[in-house]
């Protein structure tokens, strides 16, 4: 390749020209330059044929009920996200039946919150845990290394 | 969202209008399939709606659903390479019903050229790397910008101009064979 | 008026609890291999191998670098969300520097670290420092150190 952009810059630009926002100085010079690269109008020309043919891909249509059976999974999942002692606790016992409700349910939350992990992590839990090791490993990373040069200012 | 995390619903059903068809097209093209794809989105949604009280204003909406959407269509095609149920990704069904016709009618010969070019793209696309993968459909076809396919993608804008600039380059390469008009002919 | 005494008690346990994600991992790392191939029994064994590596490496941590990294992790919890997605980005971007030049600029935020912060501004405008580093390496330096807590200027040697 010899013209003077270096590749990723050249996309870029192409890009830009490919979306319609290169303008003004910008698109002038652009088209100059294109006018007397051989590379760049290699590109323009590949790039344009590839974007047609990759529009050519259509996905089919979508399902007529998606929304209807979206909007099921998100009640069924509202009934299995409410714990039952809640459900429990609002409905009409009277104020007689309050504290041992309520200490009931902090027996059962302790129980849940001291005992082993559940039989099988649920997936968000997962995810919480995969997001905190990355943020745990990228502190890490910026911890101080034997090989690390050594720094001193003037001050 | 942020009203949808007031608990309104009609705007959960407002979310759902607008990004539905883009989620799920984005989840066909990284998975090949129809049936799975809108699993996968219900899946999304779903999460959306769940993680509606911690969502945070600070990332644009588009970023943040594009990054749960990626990262379960990139664990769908992790989980199903290594459990080896691959759909064949040429099934006739499926490469019909995706061919843009054109306004004139095609020859039997033009169209079988048609679905040939299909597949070839549809298996070009599956052997990009996942993340040119993930890179080209926000790009090409979610017209995302680099700052939000980083963020979808997790990783840097200049990470994304080099993921991008790879993927291209490979596809250009693969499909060169192809003419840009829609019979489908092969120039060699 | 019912539900006020059981919310109330609920709330004080939830507040007692550290982040649940803490929680989940500390409980996944002193889980037996077997316990924890059940509890992870939902994933791939590709993705389920990669975070026990994970965890593994967690352990092998040293004890002194361990207290240090858990004091880091303790501070970035109380950054507001967008403080941390900001800070994931500077630290993302510090990931991608060459490997030569991420050693150094690791060095320098160490460093600085353990210098007044009333002095890093100066110091990263020394001649020294605009020397050795370009303008976008200083601002990953200024982005971390936003973000850090200080650490005890015990030994400036290093």
């Amino acid at each position: 390749m010899n013209c003077l952009l270096k590749p990723p810059e050249q996309q870029a630009l192409l890009f830009r020209y490919l979306a319609g926002d290169l303008t003004g100085e910008t698109l002038c010079s652009w088209q100059r330059h294109v006018a007397s690269c051989p590379d760049c109008q290699h590109l323009v020309q590949s790039q344009e044929n590839l974007e047609a043919i990759l529009s050519s891909w259509q996905p089919p249509a979508i399902s007529a009920d998606f929304d209807q059976k979206l909007w099921a999974r998100i009640e069924l999942d509202r009934q299995h996200t409410q714990p039952w002692w809640l459900r429990y606790l609002s409905l009409d016992w009277g104020w007689r039946l309050a504290v041992p409700a309520a200490l009931t349910a902090c027996l059962i939350l302790g129980f849940f919150v001291l005992s082993p992990a559940p039989e099988v992590m649920q997936a968000e839990d997962i995810e919480q845990v995969e997001r905190m090791l990355d943020d745990l490993e990228a502190l890490q990373a910026l911890h101080p290394q034997p090989e690390d040069p050594r720094i001193q200012d003037s001050l | 969202m942020l009203r949808v995390q007031e608990g309104d619903d009609s705007s959960f059903a407002l979310l759902l209008e607008k990004y539905r068809n883009p989620v799920i097209h984005f989840l066909y093209r990284m998975v090949q399939n129809q049936a799975i794809a809108e699993e996968l989105a219900q899946e999304v949604f779903l999460r959306v709606y769940r993680s509606r009280a911690s969502y945070e204003p600070t990332a644009r909406f588009t970023t943040w659903l594009f990054r749960i959407t990626t990262h379960l269509a990139l664990n769908h095609i992790r989980d199903r390479r290594k459990h080896q149920l691959l759909t064949p990704i040429d099934s006739p069904s499926e490469t019909f019903t995706s061919i843009q016709l054109a306004d004139k009618e095609l020859t039997s010969e033009q169209r079988l050229l048609m679905q040939a070019r299909l597949a070839e793209v549809r298996r070009a696309i599956e052997q990009l790397p996942e993340k040119q993968r993930s890179a080209v459909l926000m790009h090409k076809y979610q017209e995302m910008d680099y700052s939000q396919i980083a963020g979808a993608l997790s990783c840097s804008e200049s990470a994304v101009k080099s993921l991008l600039f790879r993927a291209y380059e490979t596809l250009r390469t693969r499909l060169k064979h192809f003419s840009p008009d829609g019979a489908g002919q092969k120039l060699d | 008026m019912k539900l006020l005494l059981p919310l109330i008690l609920f709330a004080a346990t939830l507040a007692a609890q550290p982040a649940p994600g803490k929680v989940l991992i500390e409980r996944l790392r002193r889980m037996t291999p077997a316990e924890r191939q059940r509890a992870l029994a939902r994933m791939s064994p590709e993705r389920r191998e990669a975070l026990e590596r994970r965890l593994n490496s967690l352990d092998r941590i040293q004890p002194g670098v361990r207290d240090s990294l858990q004091h880091d992790f303790e501070s970035f919890q109380k950054l507001s969300p967008q403080e941390k997605s900001e800070f994931r980005r500077t630290l993302r971007d510090i990931s991608e520097l060459p490997a030569e030049r991420r050693r150094i600029v690791r060095a320098a935020i160490h460093h600085l670290r353990k210098r007044p912060p009333l002095l890093h501004e100066r110091i990263l405008n020394s001649h020294n420092f605009t020397e050795r580093f370009s303008e976008d390496e200083r601002k990953l330096i200024r982005e971390s150190l936003r973000y850090l807590e200080p650490l005890e200027a015990t030994d400036l040697s290093h």
